[in-house]
């Protein structure tokens, strides 16, 4: 080896040494540690020379097994959130201060909104579960009654024993009620037992009265057993009926009158899928009102507010007391969601009721079960008559 | 078992129904009549303590009942003013029984139904009663249409006229006015 070599291989590890000094001085395989590695990286990011490649993917391969799970920040302190227990507390426009302990809020605590429940249906709908955020639905309770189908005939009757039409509360049941469209018979489904049919081919007579009813009064009698219909009624061209109110009886008379069954009842032809779908259409708000029929001195006033999701509010008033309801409109049903009663009504209370007849000339036939702060448990049933949209009119 | 009209009434009372004191009366002008003489009778209704309006409208079928062997009935039932049916009269009998059933509506809270005339043609000192009743004595028929249908049960008070021969008075009278006028014949003869 001549000596300009042996020069030229010193200045070669001279040089080698002055710029790799680092990787020759931590091979790959030294252990770093974390925050080693992290500022290797951070010299690398900005000079790519800084460190051989396999150090570079070592110090990657080692910050990634030591990650933490995703960054989630720790609970703050009750302290560091809320301004008002710091120690400047007293001070901040956002707190009471120190009248907290002398003079507390005016208003009740607030209770909190019953939030109906939610439902997941992110398995039914096949979403990513974590892009899946649970929907907030009203739930609507099942009716005590069956539903209506639109177009069909639909009512609702209360029932007591005996030939008075009304009794105890306690006493009282309901059922739907389905009348013949010529009013020759009818027939009740109670909540509870058999079915109630009249005699069949009741005779019938209708006569005209002032305010647009006709007065049905339709009697039976087939063998000891004897039916009868007395109701406010309005009939189509034909003579059908479109709507019909008020008194029933059944009974035996062989069997006497204690063992005969009576009632109030509100009936009619439920409003048409095309009726309903041109009041969604319309979107439009109708008032209904009118005297209840068991007790009638109790006034009902219900608005039907159509469109996308329809929904409904009432009002019941009497001279002793007067409560308020609301909930969703389905098909033709209306059923009250128990966290739409007003503050007075408690237990399991409802209404239930249905839209009758066309655009134009519609009614609502319901029941009301409701217990009230005070007066107590009250049922009746009734029909109602679209009434002009004035406030504070209401036509039987 | 047929119930007579006071027992459904009873009834109501007892399953505490809307009985109350409304009624339905049949009123004669007097208590006898002359043998072979005609006499009205009206059919009056007071409902002002019958539920619902007041005043309001009401309305129901009654059955008026004779003995056909004391009483004709002249087939000239009317009507108050006001009044409608929504069941017309009809006669129908049952051996001596004889009836008139009707319906009305639209009767005020008091005041008369119709009126309705008999001669009487049983004999001197008989006594004719008129009856009067529900016509459907099951489950009722009178109801209150204001301002929505309510069942009532009236009470019914029938009534009756006792055949009276002309008083002494009368014969009296008569029998001057004959004397009267037989002088006159003579004097003029």
């Amino acid at each position: 080896m001549t000596i300009p070599s042996i020069v030229g291989l010193l200045t070669a590890a001279g040089l080698a040494a002055l710029f790799c000094a680092p990787a020759i001085a931590e091979p790959a395989g030294a252990a770093r540690s974390d925050q080693e590695c992290a500022e290797l990286l951070e010299r690398w990011a900005t000079d790519p020379k800084v460190a051989p490649r396999r150090v570079i993917n070592a110090c990657k391969d080692q910050l990634a097994a030591a990650a933490p799970a995703p960054y989630s920040p720790p609970p703050a302190a009750v302290a560091d959130v809320d301004p008002c227990t710091g120690p400047d507390a007293a001070g901040s426009v956002l707190c009471w201060g120190p009248w907290s302990a002398i003079a507390p809020a005016a208003a009740a605590a607030p209770a909190l909104p019953q939030l109906p429940e939610g439902v997941d249906d992110c398995a039914a709908s096949g979403r990513i579960a974590d892009q899946c955020v649970p929907l907030l639905v009203q739930t609507e309770p099942d009716p005590p009654l069956d539903r209506c189908t639109p177009g069909t005939p639909c009512g609702f009757a209360t029932i007591v024993s005996g030939i008075t039409s009304s009794g105890d509360v306690e006493d009282t049941s309901f059922g739907r009620i389905t009348v013949a469209a010529d009013g020759s018979q009818f027939s009740i489904a109670p909540e509870a037992g058999g079915s109630i049919d009249s005699v069949t081919g009741m005779s019938t007579t209708v006569t005209p009265r002032a305010d647009g009813y006709g007065n049905l009064r339709a009697t039976g009698q087939s063998g000891d057993e004897q039916s009868r219909l007395v109701a406010r009624v309005v009939q189509d061209g034909d003579g059908d009926l479109l709507l019909a109110a008020d008194v029933w009886s059944h009974g035996n008379r062989a069997a006497g009158p204690a063992s005969a069954q009576s009632g109030y009842f509100a009936w009619g032809m439920a409003t048409s899928q095309a009726g309903l779908d041109a009041l969604k259409a319309g979107n439009v708000s109708l008032n209904f009102g009118g005297p209840m029929s068991l007790d009638n001195s109790t006034v009902a006033a219900m608005t039907l507010n159509m469109g996308a999701s329809p929904t409904w509010t009432g009002t019941w008033t009497n001279p002793a007391w007067s409560f308020g309801a609301g909930g969703g409109i389905s098909g033709v049903d209306l059923i009250s969601r128990p966290d739409q009663f007003s503050s007075n009504v408690t237990g399991n209370s409802f209404v239930q009721g249905a839209i009758l007849g066309e655009p134009g000339n519609q009614g609502i036939a319901h029941i009301i079960d409701v217990t009230l702060d005070g007066p107590g448990r009250i049922k009746d049933v009734g029909l109602i008559r679209q009434v002009p949209a004035l406030p504070g009119v209401i036509q039987p | 078992m047929k119930l007579r009209p006071a027992t459904a009434l009873l009834l109501a009372l007892l399953t505490g129904g809307n009985a109350l004191a409304a009624s339905l009366s049949l009123v004669t002008p007097a208590s006898t009549v002359l043998p072979d003489s005609l006499f009205t009778v009206t059919l009056q209704m007071d409902a002002q303590d019958a539920p619902g309006d007041h005043p309001g409208q009401f309305g129901g079928a009654v059955v008026i009942s004779f003995d056909g062997t004391l009483l004709s009935y002249q087939n000239d039932f009317s009507l108050a003013p006001g009044l409608s049916y929504f069941s017309a009269p009809a006669t129908g009998s049952n051996g001596n029984l004889q009836t008139l059933t009707f319906g009305f509506d639209n009767g005020a809270d008091l005041g008369p139904v119709g009126t309705l005339s008999f001669r009487a043609i049983g004999g001197i000192g008989s006594v004719a009663a008129i009856g009067l009743a529900d016509a459907n004595d099951f489950f009722g028929t009178f109801v209150s249409y204001l301002p929505t249908y309510k069942p009532f049960y009236p009470a019914f008070n029938p009534t009756q006229v006792q055949v009276v021969p002309l008083p002494a008075a009368g014969w009296l009278l008569a029998s001057g006015l004959a004397v009267l006028g037989l002088k006159r014949r003579r004097r003029t003869g």
